[in-house]
Order: structure tokens, then sequence, then C-alpha cells
């Protein structure tokens, strides 16, 4: 399925994109090939995707063109909950 | 080496975006910095100098970068410094928070066979988190010398410089690791690189088996410059290109540039696995929080606009006071320049600097605070982290209207002044999306429109009328704006916008360091082009809004006032300004705001002193506004009014704007568009309001 249909909170597997050679080797520079998970942390027409540890923003126009594949049975990403944000708080302080 | 020949080390800074380069730049150069002198590069470069053990080393900062492969004008800007001018070293500056992705650079650098030193920046998060990075093996596994640094905290930098320095002398020589491709790309890897090792002269940018890798990637900087070498043979390696290329997309049903990708982030995950002991997880960070709020689809916007508010609230509030100062002082420059004047044979000298020099680069300087103030705030909302966020924020809106997420940004500066403005679409990726965005940046109403607004709004319309009144012209400029983008990019500009794919950065605390170089470096364009394009363009308009001066005979009796009103009307300007009344009359003008209109191609707040003179209700200096805006109420209608400001905010980008744009888009020509342009579509738009206007009167009446 496309990218544009996962709900905010699933996780997926990259598979392919669609578009110029440009568009892939854009991904794939900043760490999205086919075969990373991604987990859709908002989607509102662009995309804030969490892959490794790192967030990237896909604009618009992308979101419908990449082709991911959802992992089923995935827990859902915890909420935000105060415990946790003191360990990780301040990542680049 | 460079040492024994008396020369200076060349050593680029090279790295992804956010990774601390910059920082690391400013604290190992510190003071030791400018801007380098390179001709055709539309990007400024820094350029510092430190000194190690007795080796002098020039540091050139470049712009961040994920790949070699370049995609905006950014990027191959860094590239191209990289394989043009092959600096003795590249420092790679790594955000060893992150290694995976900003060890992707490292692999392409390993091939240019540049010596390389990898940076490992922000060490310090690395140790609070508790991970354990085997820098040694790492270093041992890319075969390169890896400093442990964190930039922000000033540790670990006589480490690099040392580590830098003895991979200079050649007292560390660590050959480069040959990153493997598997056996598919290798088949088609090794006879390319073989073929182009016999074909291409030996001093080419690209060491063979990069420019294979390269070649095969689709990689537009090899294609180009392979078509750059004489000779047939080249041919037949293009020819092979295709061949493998092709292969490849039909063995992996990818593009070749993906799997190529794909194997260098395999090298890089094995390394990884067996050098780093770190847990990642689906961190949820008080950056994530921060973003619940300020990202979501309800409040987004919201607070998008009003975060936008607040800055240009600030920078035009607060910038009113400093700027009071600097026209008190020009004033009394000018003042006390005509007191000391030493010689009275020569007064159209003394009118040259006063009334030219002064006074023009006066105009333009006058509006440093705000937009001091304006970039101050932009420095944050980019410091902080928040600019990504607002591009996530707008890039629906923007993608319908045809451009990039990103191109936002120039347009918000472009609300303070357009030069910078246009300066700042160097970070959109297409050509297309930064020519149709730099086009039509005039329309977002600058600062110096400001004063026009302000007389004609405050003689002709209610206070109560006043602000939405104002809101109205801002608002037709944006609509034009979107319009017209709209129109260029299914015109001139068609094709796909470029996707907008890029890095969340973590929200930080900005340094303060940061904040007044970004600041200050920004002014400072502004200051400087006041400085030498101003003075140049004031002494011209000076030249024609005085000569030819009327005689003696016909300034007899009259006032201060008048005569100045007289010597306007009588010289070049003035009579240009009468000429082209017939064309100017049905859009609402008369001789005197033609003549205005033509005094605002210098800069637009000119427009008032003109009328003011061509009034003749105020002296050359002191400002009579209440009196000017009681004349305008008795000459012209309310409807001229607005058809006045119509025109102004659409039409003739002030000269500036056109010696920026022509040094922006590369050429004289995409000015002269906009110039033609903007002035037609004011023309335009314009006519049909005051006709429409005057119709309607003529109904009412």
């Amino acid at each position: 399925m496309r990218l544009s249909s996962l709900k905010q909170g699933q996780t997926a597997i990259m598979r392919r994109f669609e578009g110029g050679r440009g568009v892939g080797h854009r991904l794939a520079s900043i760490g999205l090939l086919p075969g990373s998970p991604v987990c859709v942390l908002r989607c509102i027409g662009p995309a804030i995707l969490e892959s490794k540890g790192n967030r990237v923003l896909i604009g618009h126009g992308m979101v419908g063109r990449i082709w991911v594949e959802p992992v089923r049975d995935a827990p859902p990403p915890p909420l935000p909950d105060a415990s946790a944000v003191a360990v990780t708080e301040n990542v680049h302080g | 080496m460079a040492e024994r020949t008396g020369r200076e080390f060349r050593v680029a800074l090279a790295g992804n975006p956010n990774s601390g380069k910059t920082t690391l730049f400013n604290a190992l150069t510190g003071a030791r910095q400018h801007v380098g002198n390179y001709p055709g590069v539309t990007v400024e470069i820094k350029e510092g100098r430190f000194t190690h053990d007795g080796a002098r080393v020039l540091l050139t900062d470049l712009p961040g970068t994920y790949s070699l492969t370049a995609h905006s004008d950014d990027e191959k800007v860094a590239r191209d410094f990289i394989l043009d001018r092959r600096p003795d070293l590249i420092v790679d500056v790594v955000d060893a928070s992150n290694l995976e992705r900003n060890l992707y650079l490292a692999t392409q650098f390993l091939e240019l066979e540049i010596p390389v030193v990898l940076a490992f920046n922000m060490w310090d998060v690395v140790e609070s988190r508790g991970h354990d990075v085997d820098t040694e093996l790492l270093s041992r596994m890319f075969g390169v010398p890896i400093a442990r640094i964190s930039a922000h905290r000033r540790t670990g930098l006589d480490d690099l410089k040392r580590t830098i320095v003895a991979r200079l002398r050649g007292e560390t020589c660590r050959v480069p690791t040959v990153i493997p491709y598997g056996r598919e790309v290798e088949a088609a890897v090794a006879p390319l690189a073989a073929l182009l090792a016999a074909r291409l002269p030996p001093d080419f940018v690209f060491p063979p088996r990069c420019a294979a890798v390269k070649a095969i990637e689709g990689d537009e900087a090899v294609l180009e410059r392979m078509a750059g070498v004489d000779g047939g043979g080249v041919q037949a390696a293009r020819d092979e290109v295709e061949r493998a290329r092709s292969r490849l997309q039909a063995v992996y049903a990818d593009d070749p540039s993906v799997v190529v990708a794909d194997r260098r982030y395999g090298f890089i995950s094995g390394a990884c696995r067996e050098a780093v002991r770190m847990t990642i997880e689906t961190r949820r960070s008080a950056s994530d929080r921060i973003d619940e709020i300020l990202t979501s689809r309800v409040l987004g916007v919201p607070a998008f606009l009003l975060l936008m508010y607040l800055m240009f609230r600030v920078a035009f509030s607060a910038g009113a006071v400093p700027m009071g100062w600097i026209e008190a002082a020009f004033a009394w420059a000018g003042g006390a320049l005509e007191a000391v004047w030493p010689w009275p044979d020569a007064p159209m000298i003394l009118s040259l600097l006063r009334d030219g020099v002064l006074a023009g680069v006066g105009g333009v300087l006058v509006f440093t605070p705000t937009i001091l103030i304006l970039f101050l705030a932009i420095a944050l909302l980019e410091d902080t982290g928040y600019m990504a966020r607002a591009a996530f924020i707008m890039d629906s809106l923007m993608h319908r209207i045809g451009l990039h997420g990103k191109s936002f940004i120039p347009m918000l500066i472009g609300f303070g002044c357009t030069v910078p403005a246009l300066m700042a679409t160097r970070m959109l990726s297409s050509r297309r999306d930064r020519l149709s965005t730099m086009l039509v940046l005039p329309l977002f109403s600058c600062g110096a429109r400001l004063p026009i607004y302000t007389l004609f709004i405050g003689a002709f319309f209610e206070p109560a009328w006043q602000t939405p009144m104002l809101m109205t012209i801002y608002m037709v400029g944006v609509v034009m704006a979107v319009l017209l983008a709209r129109l260029l990019r299914s015109t001139l500009f068609s094709g796909e916008t470029e996707p907008l794919v890029m890095d969340l950065p973590p929200y930080r605390v900005p340094t303060l360091q940061g904040l007044f170089r970004h600041t200050w470096d920004r002014t400072w364009l502004f200051v400087r082009k006041a400085g030498t394009t101003v003075v140049g363009i004031s002494i011209l308009l000076w030249f024609f809004a005085s000569y030819p001066k009327p005689d003696a005979a016909s300034l007899e009796g009259l006032d201060t006032g008048e005569r100045a009103r007289e010597a306007l009307q009588h010289s070049m300007l003035g009579r240009v300004g009468r000429a082209i009344e017939p064309v100017m009359r049905p859009v609402g003008f008369d001789w005197q705001t033609s003549t205005a209109l033509l005094g605002a191609i210098a800069a637009k707040e000119v427009f008032v002193a003109q009328l003011g003179i061509l009034h003749a209700l105020s002296a050359p200096e002191g400002e009579d506004a209440p009196a000017l805006s009681q004349h305008l109420r008795e000459r012209y209608t309310r409807l001229q009014a607005f058809s006045v400001m119509l025109f102004c905010l659409m039409s003739v980008p002030c000269v500036m704007t056109m010696v920026a744009m022509a040094k922006e888009s590369g050429s004289w020509w995409w000015a002269a568009l906009q110039f033609v342009g903007l002035t037609l579509l004011a023309y335009a738009v314009t006519l049909a309001v005051y006709q429409g206007g005057l119709w309607l009167t003529r109904l009412a009446g």
C-alpha cells in the first residue's frame, strides 16, 4: 500500500518509490531505503517518519509515491509518558 | 607536500546538514575567518585559518550535504568545490549520535582518493546516552583516522587538529577501504572502471573506480565531466554506462542508484554492528512532545501564524526606535557637511555628497535595525529547529501553489527585504522551484514600501479603516504572488515540484555565538550592498534628478520648497516623469506621482521624499508629513491613492533587488524579465482597479 494510506503510529517496511531516479537516491541518502522500517509519527498531507531513531520529513508530493508493506501485529508505539521522556530528553543539549 | 613549498594546506570541512559543521568551523578558526572569493559561486563560502604545530591550515566550510550526488545548489557548491579544487584533505563532520546516516557521505569521500579525517562530533551526547563506539575499530574498517570531538563543548579539538596535521604530513597513512558493492554491481563496476582508466585523462576529477560507481548511479556530475573530455573513446564508455545501468535495473527492478546506496548502507551497518553498542529504541523525547503541538493538524497552522505575527510585530515596532536614530544621524551628517563645506564654489559636489550619497545610503541603512531583528528572529527559528517544522506545516499549501515546501522561508524574509530573500532561495533544490520563487518574491511587500502605504492610508482613510486597508494591500501582494507562481509553474517552469525530503533535527537550545553569526552574516550582506551598489546608484539617480538645472531667472522670487520643485521638474527625471504621464494617467497617476515612481527605483521609500519635493511642501531633508497628507487629500481621490499603493506594491522592483536577482539567477535576463513582467502585471491590475472604480463611481454618481 501507499505510505499515505498508513495510519499515524503505524509501522511499515519501505518497498519501492515511484518517480525519477533522483527521488530514490534522495530518500536513500537520508537513510530511507527499500527494506527500512519506518513509523509514521504524523501525516497531515506531508508526513514525519521515524526510521532508525531519525525523524525525516517527507513532502506532500512524495508521500503518495512511496510504497510500503505494513508490519502486522506491531505493538503500538509507546505513548509519551513522563518517565520515558526523563531518560531521553535533551538529545542534543 | 604543501608545507615544504611554503604553501598553506587546504582543508575542506564537509558533512551532513545539522552535523555541527559550522560550530566546529567557528571553534577551530575563531575570529580568523572571512568569506572566500570564488567567482561564479553563488553561495558564500567561508574560509578560516588555524595553525597547529607549525602547519598552517586554510579551512573551508562547505554547505551541508547528504551525498556527493548533489540535489540543491548548495550541495552542488560543496560537490564542485571538492571535485574541482581538490583540497589536500577533507574533514567529514559526522554526528556520532546518528552514525549510520552520517557515514553514508563518508563512504563516498573514501572513493575520491583525497585524504579524509572523520570528526565524530557530538561525542558528549554519545557518552551521555551510554553508547559505546569503538572508534579505533571503525577507523581500521574505514581506513581513515577518526577524532572524537564535541564542537559544542569545545572538547577534543586539539586532538582533531593533531589528527588533521599528522594525516596531512603523511605520518598516519591509512589506505581508505574499498567499499564492496556485491557481485552484480561489481560485475558492472570493474570493467567500466578499467575502460574509464584507459580512456579518461589521468587528471580526471574522479578516480576510475569512483567515476564508474557514480556513472552507474546516474550522477550528473560525472556524466557532465565525462562529456567535457575530448576524444571518441569516452562515447564508448558512455554507452557502456547505459548498458550497465539497464542491466542492473533489470536485475534489481530498482534504480541502480538505490542499489548502490543500499550496498553502502550495508557496508556501514556491517561496520557499526561490530564497533557500536547502542540501543536504538523508539524514543519519545521532549522534542516529540513539542511536536505534538507544533506539527498537529489543528494547532500547527495557528501556532505558525502566531509566531510569524510576533516576529513582524517585534521587528517593526522595536526597529522603529533605532531607525529614528539612524535617520537623525544621517540628517545631522548632511547638515554638518554643509556647515563645514570648505569650497563654496563647488555646491554641486556638496549636493552630490549630501543629497546623493548620504541620502541614498541613509535611506537604505535606515532599515538595518528592522532587518537585523527580523534576521535574528529567523536565526532563532532556524537554530532551534522550528524552520523544518514550519516547512512541514506549509508544505501542503505550497504544494497546491506548485512551489516547494521550503519556498515559504524566502517569502517570509521577503516581507522584511527582498534582497536577502533572494539569497535565501539557494536552499531550494531544483532550478525551476528556485526561479519561480525568485520571480514572485518582490510581491511580498518589503519594509521599504511601508512608508508609502503609511502616507497614503494615513491621508485618505479613517483610523478605523487604516489597519484593514494595510492588510488588504499586503494580501493583494500575497494573492498575486500565488497566482503568478501558479502561472509560472504551468508555463515557463512546467514540470513536477522537487519533492521535499529533509531531516527533522530535534529541537535544541541555540548558542549565542551561532545566533550572532547567522544574524550578523546576513545583516552584513545587506549593509555591504548599501555601501557599494547603493552608492553608485544613488549618485546616478542624484544626477538624473539634478540635471539639467533650470536657469537662475526662472527661480527668482521662489522659496526653497518651490525652487526644489522647479529643479526636479526641470531635471531629466522630471522630464521622463512628464513624458510617461499619458501612459500612467489611465492608472490614476499624474506627472508628480510618475516622477516619484521613477525615483523609487533606487529604493522604494524614496517615493515619499520625492512626492514631498514635487509638491514643494517640504524642503529636501526636513519632512513635513502632515502638510503633505493634507495636500495629497486635496489633490487626489481615494481611488487614486489606492491605485498608487497597488502600483507601488507590484511594479518595478528596486535596483538592489534587480542586482541581487541577476546575481542569484545567474543572468540579467531573469532580472529584466522580472522587471518587465511585474511592471506589466502592476499596470494591468491597477488599470482594472482604477477604471473599474471610476466606472462604479460614475454609476453611483
